[in-house]
Formats: C-alpha cells, sequence, structure tokens
C-alpha cells in the first residue's frame, strides 16, 4: 500500500506532462461518460434542412453532411473508442500476459514455440494485420476488438516473457521453489507482483495506440459500421467536405489527438515514477 | 527466423480461411449454378483438406507463385513486384523527411536538456506520435494544397516521367507517413544523447579542452546513433502499416492501396499474398539489420 502512494507521489511530483495527461484522461473519461447525456441531438440524429452547417449555439460544433449533429457524434465516438480500446487492450494484456508467463517461467520447447510465434505476429504491420484480421471476421464492434486484442497480444507477452526470465532467477523466487512451493502459488505470489509495474505501463501506451489503430481501421473503412459514430469514420466523412465544413473533420481529429496525448502523458508519467533510474538521469544532467 | 516465418505463412492462412462466403461464389458471382461452383472448388483445390491445401499453397509460395487475384486474374506477386517501388519511394521519402528533422532536434535537445530548445522539441515530437497519420494528411492538404495552392492536391507522378513533379507530388505523402517517425526519432535521439554525454569519455575529452562541436561530432554522435539503427528496423513495419492510410489519402497506387482495394473488393488470395510478403519483407528487413548493428557495434558481436 505504502508503494502504491509513494509511486503516485512520484508521480504527482513530476512535471506538467504528467499532471496534464491525468487531467486530460480524466476528462476524456467523463466526456465518454455523461457526454452523450447532455447533448440535445442524437448520434445518428439527421436533418436534411441543416446539413453542413458552421458551427452556432445549436450545434456547437456545427452538422455534417446529412445534417447530424457533430458534437453528438463526436461524444458518442469517444464512448465507442474509449470502450474498444479498453476492451481490446484488456484482451491483449489477459493473453499476453498468461503466453508470456507460460514461456517464461517454464521455457523449453513451449518457450521457443511461443517466443517464434509472438515473433511471426510482431512481423506483420499492427495495421494490416488489424485490417487483415476485422476483414475476415466481418465489421463490427466484437470483430475490432479482437482484431486490435490479438494485434496487440505479442507486446504484453514479449514484455512478461523477459521480465519473468530474470524474476525467476531472483534468490527469492529459487527460495520459494527451494522449500517445494508449488509453481502456481510461485507464479502468483512473487512473479505476478513484481510483472505489474511494466504492464500497467504498457495499459496506458497500448490505449492510446489502440485508439489510434481503431480510427485508423474505421478511416480505412473496415471498422464500425455507418451510421455508427466513431471518430474515424467521422474523419473520413469529413476529408470529402473539407472545404464547405472544416468541423466535419477537425472535431474527430482533435478528438483522436487529444486523447491519444494524454494516455501516453500519462503512460510516460508513470514509467518515471516507476522507474527511479530514468530520474537520475534527469537529475544528473540538471547538475 | 525458418520457425517464425513458419508461423507466420500458418496465420495468413488461417487468417484468409476464416473469412466466411466460398472464393468460388465470388469469382463466379452469387447467381452461378451448383454445379459450376463445384467445378471451380475442385479446379482451385478448395475441396481438399485444409493441410492439403496448405502445403499446396505453400509448395508454390516458395517458388515464388502466390497465386492468381480472383478479380481480374493477374499474377498476384508480378501485381505486388509492380506496385512495390512506388511504396518503396513513399517510404525512402519518408524516412529522409524523418532523418531531416529528428536527428538535428534530438541531437540539440539532448546536448542542451532542460533548455527552450529542449522542451520545443519534446513537446512538437510527443505532439507528432499522438497525431494521427489520416488527420495530419487531410490538414496538410486543406492547408497546404487547397488554401495556399503551393503542392498538387493528391496523385502520383512516377520520378521517371517527371522528376520535379513527381517530387512536389510526394511532400506532402512524405511529410505525412514521416512525421510521427520524425516524432520517434528526435525522442530516442534525444535520449541516447543525454545517455551518451553523461559518459566518462565525454567528460575526459571536455577535459582535454576540446572544442563541444568537436565532442559531438567525434564522440558522441558515433555511439548514440547506434541504437537508432534498431529503430529504424523496427520502423519498416510501420511504414507499411502507414502506407496503408497515406496511399488511401493521396491516391498513391503503392502497395497500400492495393492491399485496402483487394480487401473491399474481397479479393482475398490477393489480400493474402501481400500480407504474407510484407510480413517476410519485414522479417528479412530486420534479419538485415541485426547483422549490421553487430558490425557497428563490436560490443554485441564479442558478447556472442
Amino acid at each position: 500500500m505504502n508503494e502504491t502512494l509513494g509511486i503516485i507521489r512520484r508521480y504527482l511530483e513530476q512535471g506538467i506532462l504528467a499532471k496534464a495527461g491525468l487531467g486530460i484522461v480524466f476528462l476524456i473519461i467523463l466526456f465518454a461518460i455523461f457526454g452523450p447525456m447532455f447533448v440535445r441531438f442524437g448520434p445518428t440524429e439527421q436533418d436534411l434542412s441543416i446539413v453542413l452547417n458552421a458551427p452556432d449555439s445549436r450545434h456547437l460544433l456545427g452538422t455534417d453532411e446529412l445534417g447530424r449533429d457533430i458534437l453528438a457524434r463526436v461524444a458518442y465516438g469517444a464512448r465507442n473508442s474509449l470502450f474498444i480500446g479498453i476492451i481490446s487492450v484488456g484482451m491483449a494484456m489477459v493473453m499476453g500476459v498468461t503466453i508470456g508467463l507460460l514461456a517464461g517461467y517454464w521455457r523449453g520447447v513451449l518457450d521457443r514455440l511461443i517466443a517464434s510465434l509472438m515473433d511471426a505476429m510482431l512481423a506483420f504491420p499492427p495495421l494490416v494485420l488489424a485490417i487483415a484480421i476485422s476483414a475476415a471476421l466481418g465489421p463490427g464492434y466484437l470483430s475490432i476488438m479482437i482484431a486490435i486484442g490479438i494485434v496487440f497480444t505479442p507486446f504484453f507477452g514479449r514484455l512478461v516473457r523477459g521480465v519473468v526470465l530474470s524474476v525467476r532467477e531472483m534468490e527469492y523466487v529459487l527460495g520459494a521453489r527451494a522449500i517445494g512451493t508449488r509453481d502456481v502459488k510461485i507464479i502468483l505470489r512473487h512473479i505476478l507482483p513484481n510483472i505489474a509495474a511494466p504492464i500497467i505501463i504498457q495499459v496506458s501506451l497500448g490505449l492510446a495506440y489502440a485508439i489510434l489503430v481503431e480510427a485508423g481501421l474505421s478511416f480505412l473503412g473496415v471498422g464500425l459500421t455507418p451510421p455508427a459514430p466513431s471518430w474515424g469514420s467521422m474523419l473520413r466523412d469529413g476529408y470529402g467536405y473539407m472545404q464547405m465544413a472544416p468541423s466535419m473533420a477537425i472535431s474527430p481529429g482533435v478528438a483522436i489527438f487529444v486523447t491519444v496525448l494524454g494516455f501516453n502523458f500519462v503512460g510516460d508519467g508513470i514509467r518515471d515514477a516507476l522507474d527511479p533510474t530514468q530520474q537520475r538521469v534527469f537529475k544528473e544532467t540538471e547538475q | 527466423m525458418i520457425p517464425v516465418i513458419f508461423f507466420v505463412t500458418i496465420m495468413v492462412f488461417t487468417l484468409m480461411h476464416l473469412i466466411p462466403g466460398d472464393p468460388a461464389y465470388v469469382m463466379l458471382g452469387e447467381e452461378a449454378s451448383p454445379e459450376a461452383v463445384e467445378a471451380l472448388r475442385k479446379e482451385l483445390g478448395l475441396d481438399r483438406s485444409l493441410p492439403i491445401q496448405y502445403f499446396a499453397w505453400m509448395r508454390k509460395a516458395v517458388k515464388g507463385d502466390l497465386g492468381r487475384s480472383i478479380k481480374n486474374n493477374v499474377k498476384i506477386l508480378d501485381t505486388i513486384l509492380a506496385r512495390l517501388p512506388i511504396t518503396a519511394y513513399l517510404a525512402v521519402s519518408a524516412v529522409v523527411f524523418s532523418i531531416l528533422i529528428g536527428l538535428p532536434a534530438g541531437i540539440i535537445a539532448g546536448v542542451r536538456p532542460k533548455t527552450a530548445i529542449d522542451v520545443v522539441a519534446t513537446v512538437l515530437a510527443m505532439a507528432g506520435i499522438a497525431m494521427p497519420s489520416f488527420w495530419l494528411g487531410i490538414l496538410l492538404i486543406f492547408f497546404f494544397a487547397f488554401k495556399l495552392e503551393w503542392l498538387p492536391i493528391l496523385g502520383y507522378v512516377s520520378p521517371a516521367e517527371d522528376l520535379w513533379d513527381s517530387l512536389r507530388h510526394m511532400v506532402l505523402p512524405a511529410i505525412t507517413l514521416g512525421a510521427s517517425m520524425a516524432a520517434t526519432n528526435t525522442r530516442f535521439i534525444r535520449s541516447s544523447m543525454l545517455d551518451v554525454m553523461n559518459k566518462e569519455y565525454i567528460t575526459t575529452a571536455r577535459s582535454k579542452g576540446l572544442k563541444e562541436i568537436g565532442i559531438i561530432r567525434g564522440h558522441a554522435l558515433k555511439n548514440a546513433l547506434i541504437p537508432v539503427v534498431t529503430m529504424l528496423g523496427l520502423q519498416i513495419a510501420m511504414l507499411f502499416g502507414g502506407a496503408l492510410v497515406v496511399e488511401t489519402i493521396f491516391a498513391i497506387p503503392g502497395l497500400g492501396r492495393l492491399i485496402v482495394d483487394a480487401i473491399f473488393a474481397r479479393d482475398f488470395p490477393m489480400v493474402q499474398g501481400i500480407v504474407l510478403f510484407m510480413a517476410v519483407f519485414v522479417l528479412t528487413a530486420n534479419f538485415i539489420v541485426d547483422i549490421l548493428y553487430s558490425f557497428l557495434d563490436p560490443r554485441i558481436r564479442l558478447g556472442r
């Protein structure tokens, strides 16, 4: 507990970027949860009498080519982006940690097989693998989440495997094994707590990246099916109306940019809070 | 590397066989008679078991035969090889841009940490990483092509046709694809420089009275750039992924555009061929980078 408090304290002691990141992420989550409740229009509500309108007091970000309220679509899009990001990174974490633990702890043939499989998955450009998987599974929420989840699994797997390989040789693990502690207990009690820190960092940076990949898939037209609001597909639609209604492309773009920036700041902040050696480099250069 | 390639082929094969719908129907159209579909299935070998289909596919792939498109019957490998130079041209332009920006920015930020210029470089780099390439591309088109009319909006001109026009067409796509790489390079070179500048041999060089610029050029830069080579290797995969988006926005007929078009055309043998080609390309490139790396840094070679 004290250790957790220490990490939080070290996080908050950092510069403006870490604090700003926390603020941004907090606001985005609030926006995704409560935003849709406060907007006056539904995300798919069309009004063909007001297409491509500039922002005004009724439609704060203007309207799109079907007269839909852009603010409403950005708000519901936030929900979709965060939801897909969290579930897919969660899936990647569970799968990656499991296979990373299996490979790192038992080593041998299993390790070599898993390591080769992970290397194979990393050979695919992330967006290419994601687009191929979601094309194979068909459109929809679930297939995007599975696609991004699979793409991110080796990132977690590789990370966990590496940490486990070094932790399993630590004296306290060797000691536990020497007194006959069962493997499952060693993994849960001694190894998992040690790999928590790098996993948390990876989750935060992974969320940023997952949101980018989801937006990329929707932008290319293989993400959520229209008219479901997604920042990526809004950008693609807005691209065609850049001259007439710039808000259509600018609004979702800003939303993606700010969200990804926020999660990146938080990820970097947690990494610096957890890794005192990195701090030392900074301290030394300050002198 | 062999087991990795084996897994790559298994993944590509499995993925494409998960797709619902029969390729024979895609080729013949929905109104085709069951007999015609059955005959085509037999001809394509789709009536055989999956492992047999896999080995048949692999035996051909090893010989460079990736099959034919089910849309226009062209040879898949020929199409890929025809489009590859265009994507390579785009990728090289993007890498050049990322080095032109990332190298000086990273060096200055790393040598003068905690100064205004470092803060500006760091913030810009963070922004560059968070900026989705498709949004950046749209904004660049809007400002430089629509508003200022400095550059052409879309399209591709071969450098063999008209070099100047070709470069003008390539500016915005290269910046779009290279921006996040420039940002990553800046951050990476900065931290690498920071690390090296604290080493004892730099202190020694300073105490000998060498000029700062000489220290950076003669001692720091060489060592700081070694890890950057690995980054370049990793970025090849990112370049292919980015090409999907950038080639779609700017209407460039490269490999990225080819795979996106193939997905919408449900031309799955083509998708399969391109995905396999890209993965093997990335693996080979990384292998070469590993070898380069050990040449650049004798410690790695001796460590093995």
